[in-house]
């Protein structure tokens, strides 16, 4: 028996049969920790910030020769249009760099919104419990079985559908998992001789929850939050698809299939890019969560 | 039981009634319903008759008077009319009711029969070939945009191959058969999030049962591995796919309007999304209301069916 080798590195050594051990000792790696869905979410976020700088054209420029042209791989592509034109002949690849913005800004803003109201939600329905428990619970299962797209729908019909609309919006889809959860981790926390310790020494309440509490609910948070991130993008992508989401000029993905819904038969890359991109956002949030979830707390598996 | 069923049903009620109170908030936040009802932010219509307007339907009246109003009109079965068609809100729902229940009914039976079987043998076979196709099959049906799946599936067997009809429920003539291929499409693409949902949920339940001492207690005292299984550990397991599926039907009835609208489907949901087009208020909140009563309801009976597998809800 070997003891002296270590599994996880031993892998890697230039005999004979290094070509099996490069694949087996690369695929433990890709096993261990999230690197395709880290590149992925990594070029999302580079395309995101720097998108007017990447984007070989302007997401909004018309030109209508290149309406419905095919990506450069095909017969009559030109790299005038990498990933094809859509139907007025915009660049499909730079709107899929500006809609990489769109969709971090949703993955960001709507997601720490979310994150900070259900927290603090959570934390203040656990910590005080009695009534203000009852009636925040009674109203997260409220909001739980109103079905979110209709919500939505109602919402989109009573404003003017913008950006901040939708980010608003998708915040408020996002607080009520994390008010459970994190209300269930303070009702433990809250029975531990930490706390009435430091009770006992005088910490106010707000100490308590900022010093106390919140470092032992910081992992659920970040757990949720990796969660619950893929199913925002899902459904932004699925608002704005219905066209009651982010509006016409701003190149969200879930716009972008849309638009070339009625072109299948003669462009069927104007629908399908932006759909694999959005698949690929969704599986690498997913994939990330899972990972991340594994990691810093195996409890939350039922998620 | 009894007292636990009750306080549910309680809050179930509790919970239309405060959807309701939400619906009715939203649409009066954004200010005057009338912009609703008058087009082209009212041009054309003088002060006197947008005065008149208001006294008709009573919209001159204190906003809790027109709450109640707008409540008991709907509890007394008068949805108002559309806004757009003129038509009573309840003969459109009953026309458009069938073919939803119908997308929705055969896409749970679907998820339901693929689902739960694949979560098992994965369970079972964890860390094999099939645990992880399985859990390929889950991880991309919880991923992939559903209206980008449906589209894709039209490219592919309607427009690209020519096997199956593109869009709508078929013609209103058309034989059991004939109608079946209209329904291939959209209930594979709105089973499969799903049963990769079930799938989920029943592996890693699977997964925890298949680990306690009653089940080694089984396999000890000599029990058939096939009966272990499906006998002592599903039936334990069965607890969160269960709960799920109450969800998960309500789920269907409302969630699918993405789906509706990709393949045409002449149904509630395809309805709430033109209302908004039309801005057509009354027709959508009325659907609001009724998926909000839906999803109280299936929330009840998943209480309901969780009490009944697990004794020990009933007593807490």
């Amino acid at each position: 028996m070997d003891l002296s080798v270590d599994k996880r590195t031993s892998g890697f050594s230039f005999g004979a049969l290094w070509p099996v051990r490069f694949a087996s000792a690369s695929w433990s790696f890709i096993r261990r920790w999230p690197i395709i869905p880290g590149i992925i979410l990594a070029t999302l976020v580079i395309c995101a910030i720097f998108a007017s700088q990447i984007a070989p054209h302007s997401f909004r420029a018309t030109d209508l020769r290149q309406r419905n042209a095919p990506p450069i791989w095909m017969e009559g592509g030109s790299s005038a249009r990498i990933l094809g034109g859509d139907v007025v002949g915009r660049d499909i690849l730079s709107r899929l760099i500006h809609g990489a913005r769109v969709e971090m800004m949703v993955a960001t803003i709507s997601l720490v919104g979310g994150a900070i109201l259900g927290t603090v939600i959570g934390l203040v329905a656990g910590y005080y419990g009695g009534v203000v428990d009852e009636v925040l619970m009674r109203l997260v299962d409220i909001w739980f079985s109103i079905p979110f797209l209709l919500f939505a729908l109602v919402v989109a019909i009573a404003f003017t559908p913008s950006l901040q609309v939708v980010l608003i919006l998708l915040a408020i889809l996002a607080w009520s998992v994390f008010v459970r959860n994190i209300r269930a981790e303070v009702l433990v926390i809250k029975t531990t001789d930490y706390v009435s310790s430091a009770r006992v020494a005088g910490a106010s309440t707000l100490r308590l929850m900022v010093r106390h509490f919140f470092p032992g609910i910081v992992n659920t948070m970040m757990v949720i939050a990796s969660l619950r991130v893929g199913q925002l993008i899902l459904a932004e992508s699925s608002l704005s698809f219905l066209g009651a989401g982010i509006p016409a000029p701003t190149p969200a993905w879930g716009v972008m299939v849309a638009d070339g819904r009625n072109y299948l038969d003669v462009a069927w890359w104007v629908s399908t890019l932006p759909g694999v991109a959005i698949l690929l956002t969704v599986m690498s949030f997913n994939f990330l969560g899972d990972w991340l979830r594994d990691r810093l707390d195996p409890r939350l598996r039922q998620i | 039981m009894g007292k636990f069923l009750a306080r549910r049903a309680v809050f179930a009620v509790i919970t239309v009634f405060a959807a309701t109170l939400i619906v009715f908030t939203v649409s009066r936040l954004t200010g005057d319903p009338l912009d609703f009802l008058i087009r082209e932010q009212g041009y054309g219509v003088s002060e006197e008759q947008r005065a008149a307007i208001a006294k008709k339907i009573g919209l001159d009246r204190p906003l809790a008077v027109q709450y109640v109003i707008w409540i008991g009109g709907w509890m007394r079965g008068d949805f108002g009319r559309s806004i757009l068609t003129e038509r009573p809100v309840l003969d459109i729902f009953l026309e458009k009711a069938p073919p939803t229940i119908q997308l929705a009914a055969v896409s749970w039976i679907l998820a339901t029969i693929i689902g739960v079987p694949v979560g098992v043998v994965s369970a079972v076979n964890r860390g094999g070939v099939f645990d992880y196709t399985g859990r390929a099959f889950a991880l991309f049906g919880q991923a992939v945009p559903p209206f980008w799946l449906g589209i894709m599936a039209i490219l592919i067997f309607a427009v690209t191959l020519g096997w199956l009809p593109s869009g709508t429920n078929g013609p209103p003539d058309a034989s059991f058969w004939e109608r079946v291929r209209y329904f291939v499409l959209p209930t594979a693409v709105l089973g499969w999030g799903g049963s990769a949902s079930y799938a989920r949920l029943t592996r890693s339940a699977m997964l925890e049962v298949l680990d306690s001492e009653f089940v080694k207690m089984a396999r000890a005292k000599g029990v058939a591995g096939g009966r272990v299984i499906w006998k002592h550990a599903l039936r334990n397991a069965m607890i969160p796919p269960i709960t799920f599926s109450a969800l998960l039907i309500a789920f269907f009835l409302s969630g699918q309007v993405v789906i509706e609208v990709v393949f045409s489907w002449p149904g509630l949901g395809r309805l709430a999304t033109e209302s908004v087009f039309e801005n057509d208020f009354n027709t959508l909140s009325t659907s609001v209301l009724f998926f909000a009563a839906l999803f109280a309801f299936a929330s009840f009976l998943a209480d309901t069916l969780y009490a009944l597998v697990d004794p020990r809800i009933r007593y807490s």
